[in-house]
């Protein structure tokens, strides 16, 4: 319960500063959403990373256009996504965390914009703000194992990889 | 761990089918409990907006002028809802949201501004209801499961009661006149029955009877038919002779030349009537009034701004301290509009501006010397305004130059929403009070 709250707390902190940038340079700035659901869905077990997917879109539907239900709709699909590209590619490899990175943030944003925008993204997002979370992805994971400590080769003994 | 992995994934895909049709027809739709979950998001955002000490809006300069133009509105509104009730009495009262599902799958229930008890009610019940010289429908008798005090309900002309019921066929007599084409004044009349459709059907009445049953009201596509009710003993006793119930449609097999069915469509829409004229006896009537008179004097409720979505978008929302506004009830400050609260809880509330994209708002034009309801879709926020695609009604000429205000709602009609700037075929661009910051 408690990590759950902290996690709503980081993530709607996250959400509401991307969103307040987004304002002034939305083209360009990298999807945090979308970095979020590919660290969730290379690194964490489908227990773990639900753990932040529902305080993610409860953080969404309170800051952006679109119901829980819709935001939670759109995180899954993304999540899905993420788990399902996983089983066919070589994930540590950067140049596929990129492609990744860039296929996920337009595929949230194309499902976000015809829901809701009549095919425009709300939040103005376009073909560089695809790039430029794909560029990010790398480095979002190379932190995500500092932080945690664990090289890939670790989480494979743990189970958590190819689950 | 990797058999309840699967386990989960299997579940995300189940969920993710469930949801899809949510997700594309109704991707605003909310959960029962979803206030709370988003109220723990805002105290996670804005803690210190807890402690926050609230100030009362400002009445903004040019409060004058929004009475004045209130003022118009509600003596022009007044015009258009008694028009052809000269011999009748009648009262007025404002409309707080149509919902139900009846024929043709239209709402089909009137929930009124008007709170009065059971005994007023059942004696209200059957009532003819009438706006603009047309008839909506009839007073619904109290709710026998609800408290001594009810809001007014008014069963729509399209309103189906469970199968079953005796009632559930409430009948009309009408009698439907020619009246449009080069030698309309001399084409028969066709007298007939009308009662409600079916959910499925494509209008809201049907005629079981009509005489002269194949009369020739179709062959002419210049000529249009109108049906206009006709007081009777027999069937709704109070209703005056000459309300418009709607337009003739035939359903007909024109090489052979015969009527297979006949339907009345209703030239309006459940979603804009703002307010509404009950038709009843005259010391009725006269209690009724001084029940109006009080609840149009509620003032406006005192709102802070605790922060706010970045400009630049299509979109906009807001999250307030507000321990006073109710969900679904206007922003406003002074007699301006600026928004609706969508949930309200424990001193915060979250509140949208009018226009956002796919939302349904129900408003009222008032410009020429006339009030006309219009029913909006949103199309989004544009810079100093928003965009709205018109619903109801469809065929509507040029609306610029005029004031827009909000129809029916929980805080009632007549709410300054902004001017009309441009509008074109089905659209109207309006010049809004926002944003917020500023108009407070």
């Amino acid at each position: 319960m408690i990590g759950v709250v902290v996690r709503l707390i980081v993530l709607v902190h996250v959400i509401g500063f991307e969103l307040r940038m987004s304002g002034r340079m939305a083209a360009v700035l990298p999807d945090v959403t979308s970095a979020v659901l590919i660290v969730v869905g290379l690194r964490l077990t489908a227990g773990r990373a639900l753990r932040w997917i529902v305080p993610l879109a409860v953080a969404r539907a309170f800051l952006l256009p679109g119901g829980f239900l819709f935001q939670l709709w759109l995180l899954l699909v993304g999540f899905l996504l993420v788990r399902a590209v996983r089983r066919v590619i070589n994930h540590e490899l950067w140049q596929m965390q990129v492609v990744l990175g860039i296929a996920v943030a337009a595929v949230l944003s194309l499902l976000f914009g015809a829901a809701l925008g009549d095919g425009a993204d709300p939040l103005g997002r376009g073909p560089i703000a695809f790039l430029v979370t794909g560029a990010i992805i790398p480095g979002v994971l190379v932190c995500h194992s500092i932080l945690t400590g664990k090289t890939s080769r670790q989480r494979a003994d743990l189970g958590v990889e190819g689950a | 761990m990797a058999g309840r992995d699967a386990r989960l994934i299997r579940c995300c895909v189940a969920v993710t089918l469930c949801l899809t049709p949510v997700a594309w027809l109704a991707p605003e739709a909310t959960l029962p409990g979803e206030a709370y979950a988003e109220l723990a998001a805002a105290v996670a955002w804005r803690p210190t907006a807890l402690a926050s000490e609230m100030r009362a809006a400002s009445v903004p300069e040019s409060d004058a002028e929004d009475a004045a133009l209130v003022a118009q509105l509600e003596r022009r509104l007044d015009i258009e809802v008694g028009y052809g009730l000269d011999a009748v009495h009648w009262v007025g009262a404002d409309v707080r949201r149509a919902f139900g599902r009846g024929a043709a799958g239209r709402e089909s229930v009137l929930e009124l501004m008007l709170e009065l008890d059971t005994g007023v009610i059942a004696k209200l019940q059957d009532a003819p209801v009438a706006f603009a010289g047309k008839l909506l429908g009839h007073v619904a008798g109290p709710d026998p499961e609800g408290g001594p005090r009810q809001a007014v309900r008014v069963d729509l002309l399209g309103h189906r009661k469970r199968l079953g019921d005796q009632e559930a066929r409430r009948r009309w007599i009408g009698v439907a006149r020619a009246v449009s084409g080069p030698d309309a004044e001399h084409q028969p009349v066709l007298r007939l029955l009308a009662e409600p459709a079916a959910v499925s059907a494509s209008y809201r009445l049907r005629v079981p009877f009509a005489v002269p049953r194949q009369l020739d009201t179709w062959s002419d596509p210049t000529r249009r038919y109108v049906v206009y009710t006709v007081a009777s003993d027999l069937l709704g006793g109070r209703i005056p002779a000459g309300l418009e119930l709607g337009r003739l449609v035939d359903t007909v097999y024109e090489r052979f030349g015969f009527v297979v069915r006949r339907h009345v469509e209703p030239n309006w829409d459940p979603r804009s009537i703002a307010r509404v004229a009950i038709i009843l006896d005259p010391e009725l009537a006269a209690g009724l009034g001084a029940v109006q008179a009080r609840r149009r004097a509620e003032p406006a409720r005192p709102f802070e701004i605790v922060a706010a979505s970045p400009r630049g978008f299509d979109w906009r929302r807001y999250l307030l301290r507000a321990p006073a506004l109710l969900p679904g009830e206007a922003v406003r400050v002074g007699k301006r509009c600026l928004g609706i609260v969508r949930w309200r809880l424990y001193g915060f509330a979250v509140a949208e501006p009018l226009g956002l994209r796919g939302r349904i708002e129900s408003l009222l034009w008032l410009g020429d010397g006339r009030a006309l309801p219009l029913v909006v879709r949103g199309k989004g926020l544009v810079p100093g305004g928003a965009r709205f695609e018109i619903v109801h009604p469809e065929h509507v000429r040029d609306l610029t130059d005029g004031q827009v205000f909000t129809g029916m709602g929980d805080t009632g009609y007549g709410l300054r929403v902004g001017r009309v700037v441009k509008s074109g075929p089905g659209w109207i661009e309006v010049a809004t009070f926002g944003p917020w910051e500023d108009a407070q």
